[in-house]
């Protein structure tokens, strides 16, 4: 655990859930990152350092995928691990969403504080 | 009234009496039958149905007053002509031969949501305006030659657009419903999980209430999401590679928090060595939690026993519960729509829940091409719930979006 805190991107245009995940990641500890739309988070993926996204994929500008898509294709960023938040119903999202190279992916309405840190440790965090 | 005439000249003849009889008979039986014309008539036309008829060449031989007002078709000038150039009839999009086809063509008994499973529509040849109906078809008469058959259909339009109103306001609710709930959950789960500010065992206490309400608020929310996305045929499935034993025991806790004060033993019977499926994950543990609480729900005290066989193309899950159990008249119920509420058997109120919970696992299941169902000896004898799942899933194009192939990156 000598590493230093690894730093959580987090694109989230709901600003509640975008709040909530910030207070759970820096309360265990990450550094995190924001972005409340799909510009602003594609931006911010290719100018500030970070080791994990949270993805929303519903997004307003752009969305999900298409930051996705923009971040895997781009050298710099491309072997960065990203997570896809979702809801229930946008399954075939996900299954492009995991085409285009996302590492996992979460169900917002399903999910507990313990589960969402869960998730970031399994993909490296 | 040419029979009159006719009949003063035979009068003259010997048998004049008989065949002025014959004649008065025909006048009497000729006027019955034109009532009887102008009775059927009256019917056909006055029905809030449209009724169209073609003989054994596919002519037009009725087209009555509902049909023409419907497609704006004067009925005289459709007359004889051929029924495929007059009306288009059209199944889930597919046109449809109606002369030849007709009794392809699914028949609802009644009128209930069931009509509304495939989608019928009629058209006039000449126009785009497509109309949901419901059909039946019924022969005439039928010889060599081929049929004569009539075809009735009711406008299910209204209908339709209500009951597309009422799946777009569950969906459009719901997931209006949803964030707050998600928020409030979480908010609540670290007020109690917090390491730093320990709370009172009674504050605590309370807490944990509201965590299992807000949780059972959301998972009803997504009960209703889920049957609005089963009536608009866009369930779907991602496939991936995972070790059911992560998903049962991330559930267990929430199981135990379940079946708050009642005297239940929850057992656990999973091999130990993962194993490891080509599925639904979020499905997966969805169908688990409703098979485990729907034990629950109907288990007073005794035991509730979860376990996994593993076999060679397949995995099987079985709940088993010391519950009330299910007389065998009721079983095939159960994984009908609201099957509960047609049921006398179940308190309703009592049960909680919306009562999808079997159904939508159903639909799960057939989904993931498995299968499900229930073994009871009967009442007060518990019930065995189980599932049977390929360990590879194969998911139907029209099930899951395929506008991209199902990813095999996935590890």
């Amino acid at each position: 655990m000598t590493d230093k805190p690894k730093t959580i991107l987090i694109v989230e245009d709901e600003k509640d859930i975008l709040e909530l995940y910030t207070t759970i990641l820096t309360n265990a500890g990450y550094s995190v990152v924001s972005a409340e739309d799909g510009e602003k988070g594609l931006l911010k993926a290719k100018t500030e350092y970070w080791d994990i996204m949270l993805l929303d994929i519903m997004l307003p500008k752009l969305d999900g995928l298409g930051v996705l898509k923009a971040v895997k294709d781009n050298l710099d960023t491309k072997n960065k691990k990203i997570i896809l938040l979702t809801n229930l119903g946008r399954e075939s999202l996900i299954t492009q969403g995991f085409d285009e190279g996302a590492d996992a992916y979460l169900m917002k309405s399903e999910l507990n504080p313990d589960q969402l840190l869960d998730e970031i440790k399994k993909v490296g965090g | 009234m040419e029979i009159n005439p006719l009949s003063y000249f035979f009068t003259t003849n010997k048998n004049a009496e008989l065949i002025k009889q014959a004649t008065k008979e025909l006048y009497s039986k000729n006027l019955e039958l034109i009532k009887e014309r102008r009775r059927l008539d009256k019917v056909l036309n006055s029905v809030r149905d449209g009724i169209i008829g073609f003989d054994k060449f596919g002519r037009i031989s009725i087209f009555n007053q509902f049909a023409s007002n419907l497609f704006k078709l004067d009925p005289d000038k459709v007359l004889e002509k051929e029924i495929n150039s007059v009306v288009t009839f059209r199944l889930n999009g597919q046109k449809i031969d109606i002369f030849k086809d007709s009794f392809k063509v699914p028949q609802p008994q009644y009128m209930n949501s069931e009509s509304l499973d495939y989608s019928l529509t009629v058209s006039c040849a000449k126009s785009s305006k497509e109309i949901f109906i419901a059909l039946s078809v019924s022969i005439v008469d039928e010889d060599v030659l081929g049929q004569e058959v009539i075809l009735s259909f009711y406008d299910l339009s209204e209908f339709k657009k209500l009951s597309d109103l009422k799946t777009d306001i569950i969906s459009i609710t719901s997931h209006e419903l949803r964030t707050p709930m998600t928020v409030v959950k979480n908010y609540l789960w670290m007020l109690v999980n917090d390491k730093k500010d320990k709370l009172s065992k009674v504050q605590s206490g309370y807490i944990n209430k509201a965590i299992q309400n807000s949780g059972r608020m959301l998972s009803l929310i997504n009960d209703m999401l889920n049957v609005s996305r089963i009536e608009q045929g866009k369930l779907m499935f991602v496939l991936e590679k995972f070790a059911i034993q992560d998903e049962i025991f991330s559930i267990k806790d929430d199981m135990e928090a379940r079946k708050g004060d009642k005297k239940i033993k929850l057992i656990f019977t999973v091999p130990k060595t993962p194993i490891k499926i080509y599925s639904d994950k979020v499905k997966f543990s969805e169908l688990i939690v409703n098979l485990v609480t729907n034990s629950i729900k109907y288990t007073n005290e005794g035991e509730i026993e979860l376990s996994v066989t593993a076999k060679p193309t397949t995995i099987l899950v079985q709940i088993r519960d010391t519950g009330v159990g299910i007389p065998l008249v009721k079983q095939k119920e159960l994984f009908v729509k609201f099957g509960r509420l047609n049921s006398s058997f179940v308190d309703s109120a009592k049960a909680g829940g919306t009562g999808l919970g079997l159904y939508i696992s159903k639909q799960y299941v057939d989904g993931l091409g498995g299968k499900i169902g229930v073994i009871s000896e009967g009442e007060q004898k518990g019930s065995i719930f189980w599932f049977e799942i390929p360990i590879k899933s194969k998911i139907e194009s029209e099930i899951v979006d395929s506008s991209k192939n199902t990813s095999n990156k996935l590890k």
